[in-house]
């Protein structure tokens, strides 16, 4: 319960303050001694994403030796999204300056802005720096009018399909979601066996809104105004979750997608059981993996119809902070070509930065980059509403409830749009 | 020098209940403080409004608490209930003198051992489309189509449920199994020379003799299944359409992810009042019928 992450809290916070206070002791007195300078060494405190294959902490490393007055303490936050949610949102709840500069997702800087919790780098910013990012990302950050982080990883939502297939049965890549789900039941037919036309992850969770967004994209629908206020339409939406219900009824999605997650769905796919996949970029590299996929080489990425979901991570800086110049300073660093070159050596990102798809050191690395480029440029972030966890709560279940068959798209559709209205009220 | 003994006493208490003050009874009044005001994560820069029971009122007119209460209660009735048998069972079983005791009761330990969200993992790769259990049903005969096990509300309640029996049942049978230890091994001897039966044996000597061991197991294992949350939400998130959400990741969400801190906290404290009102007639049954 509550009191159990309270209680974690309040440890974290003991052991962060037991840190700051201990750390300067050791630390301070070794440049002194080395450079006998008077500048003094600035602690900035930075959560960041879990240290998997020693990501965050080469690119902290990296930062260290090239601005010897700055230390960073890298805290590693949990390995769910949700989770570093409820930390980062515990410390800036309390006004408390032990975070300095965090690693945040897509969807939370509405969140964070509204909430005043952390600042518009825009004065820090020289002009034309921004321009350096793709637009897409970068879009994820901006709350009205102000850029409130910089993007050091993308991810969107794409179209997987199986050229090999496409070219046997004299099929072009489908550009509308009713050609997707009807090429591919063609397919499956004619394939046989145990072949299906469609996979994705349609599990009660944050993909399952992604997937009905872009369907609901394509019919022109919009979620929010510029006030932030429901523009949701009814009757757009019913016919979105009729279509996608269709989808599970009819046989043309795999059997089970509304109950897979990623592990499952990308099973069905390196099987080699799937003409069509909705997948995050993330499954490029999987899915075209010879060592585990039956299918490495002839799984294609391609743009969805209309849009795809941006997904990826970016940094921000506290309002709370102690030390918001030096903060600025990592979170510059940190969305650098050279922090998202140190990521990529050791774990596969997709950059960020428009100059690593037209040369250098990235293109070279990853020759399929530039397929990548128009998927993201096809990209819009999700609803930038403060309360867009809420509203993903509420369609996630009533989805969910329509695709298994417990309500109708009408009734579904209806309590949506209630719903939705009423938190944006 | 009496008065000062006591002095001292206090004075080594004093750690610890500035320990018990910082972690547990800061947040709980904290909590119960924050249920009584409107406060949003979103418009926290426009500060805390006082709403009375607003949140309170508005969580008994929330039909989605409801059903998320009467899911966490019976969650618990059922599981608990089953694990007490089960783990009965294996508690005798494991009290036998046999070959191999002490593997086995190593073994039987392995389920609890695992950490929960492992373990729900595991379940949810057996209860897959394709996965384990489906493939064992075909292949018996005994279904015809893959069972949409995470993807019907009751089959997804069941497979939850024999996940968590699966991995709370060691903990009841070791903990049943240290109160059937402490039996005095005469009063089965005496049963028998008088010829008592082996089932007379038990309900009228083991029975009576471990219901205080009994109480505490179940009370323990009701308060931990009442706030029952990874092992759910590796299963699956709350689905099939929030059927299995509990009211522990109802409050999660709605506090932390929702932001919406005053309705989360009146979540938590309703949800705390419940546990203790629960664990209460515990106490009580502890009380009166206990100790032998």
């Amino acid at each position: 319960m509550r009191k159990h992450y309270l209680l974690t809290a309040v440890l974290t916070a003991a052991m962060l303050t037991g840190c700051s206070s201990s750390a300067p002791e050791g630390q301070s007195q070794e440049p002194k001694a080395e450079s006998g300078a008077a500048e003094e060494t600035v602690i900035v405190n930075y959560y960041g994403r879990p240290d998997d294959n020693g990501v965050e902490s080469a690119i902290v490393a990296a930062f260290e030796e090239s601005h010897p007055n700055i230390k960073i303490n890298y805290v590693e936050l949990p390995d769910s999204s949700n989770d570093r949610l409820k930390t980062i949102n515990t410390v800036l709840q309390a006004g408390d300056s032990s975070i300095d500069v965090f690693a945040s997702d897509v969807t939370w800087p509405p969140i964070f802005a509204s909430a005043g919790w952390v600042i518009p780098l825009d004065e820090y910013l020289e002009a034309g720096e921004l321009d350096a990012y793709l637009e897409g990302p970068l879009s994820a950050f901006q709350f009205r009018g102000a850029n409130y982080g910089l993007p050091f990883m993308a991810d969107c939502g794409a179209l997987y399909y199986r050229k090999d297939l496409l070219d046997k049965y004299g099929k072009d890549v489908p550009e509308t979601w009713a050609e997707i789900m009807e090429t591919g039941r063609e397919i499956a037919e004619q394939e046989g066996g145990r072949m299906s036309g469609f996979v994705s992850y349609w599990m009660q969770n944050e993909s399952l809104t992604c997937a009905m967004l872009e369907y609901y994209w394509e019919k022109g629908g919009e979620v929010i105004d510029e006030e932030g206020k429901s523009v949701l339409d009814e009757a757009l939406l019913t016919e979105t979750l009729a279509q996608m219900r269709e989808a599970i009824e009819s046989g043309a999605a795999a059997a089970g997608t509304e109950t897979f997650g990623t592990t499952e769905a990308r099973n069905v796919v390196t099987a080699g059981n799937a003409v069509f996949a909705r997948d995050w970029l993330s499954g490029y590299v999987p899915y075209n993996n010879e060592e585990t996929s039956s299918v490495a080489g002839n799984m294609e990425i391609t743009s969805l119809p209309s849009f795809g979901t941006l997904g990826g991570w970016g940094v921000m800086v506290s309002a709370y902070s102690a030390n918001k110049e030096e903060a600025v300073e990592f979170a510059k660093f940190r969305a650098s070509e050279e922090a998202q070159m140190i990521a990529d050596d050791l774990a596969d990102i997709t950059p960020t930065l428009k100059a690593a798809y037209e040369d250098g050191p990235f293109l070279e690395k990853k020759p399929d980059l530039p397929k990548f480029l128009p998927v993201l440029e096809n990209s819009r972030p999700r609803p930038q509403s403060p309360f867009y966890a809420e509203i993903s709560g509420i369609m996630q279940l009533e989805i969910h409830s329509v695709i298994t068959g417990m309500t109708t798209p009408e009734e579904g559709a209806a309590n949506i749009t209630q719903q939705v209205a009423q938190v944006l009220q | 020098m009496e008065r000062r003994m006591t002095r001292i006493g206090y004075l080594m208490l004093l750690p610890s209940v500035l320990l018990i003050a910082a972690l547990i009874v800061y947040p709980v009044v904290n909590t119960i403080y924050q249920s009584f005001f409107e406060i949003r994560t979103q418009t926290a820069a426009l500060g805390a409004r006082f709403t009375g029971l607003d949140n309170y009122v508005k969580a008994i007119n929330d039909t989605h608490f409801r059903d998320t209460l009467v899911w966490t209660l019976l969650f618990t009735g059922v599981s608990v209930g089953i694990e007490l048998v089960i783990g009965m069972g294996l508690a005798l079983l494991m009290k036998r003198k046999m070959p191999g005791q002490g593997l086995i009761r190593t073994a039987v330990l392995i389920p609890w051992a695992i950490p929960t969200v492992v373990a729900g993992i595991i379940w949810t790769q057996f209860f897959s489309q394709n996965g384990m259990i489906n493939y064992i049903l075909q292949t018996i005969h005994l279904i015809e189509e893959p069972l949409s096990w995470l993807g019907n509300q009751w089959l997804a309640k069941l497979s939850i449920l024999i996940a968590d029996i699966w991995k709370n049942t060691p903990y009841m049978s070791l903990l049943l199994l240290s109160g059937l230890l402490t039996i005095s091994k005469d009063y089965y001897e005496a049963a028998q020379i008088d010829g008592a039966t082996r089932w007379k044996q038990f309900t009228c000597i083991t029975v009576p003799l471990i219901r205080s061991t009994m109480s505490v197991t179940v009370l323990f294992r009701i308060i931990s299944a009442m706030r029952v949350y990874d092992l759910i939400v590796a299963m699956t998130g709350g689905g099939p359409a929030g059927k299995t959400e509990t009211v522990s990741m109802y409050a999660v969400n709605t506090y932390f992810t929702y932001g919406n801190t005053g309705y989360g906290a009146a979540l938590s404290v309703l949800m705390l009042l419940i546990s203790i009102g629960i664990s209460l007639l515990f106490v009580d049954s502890l009380k009166t019928k206990g100790s032998v």
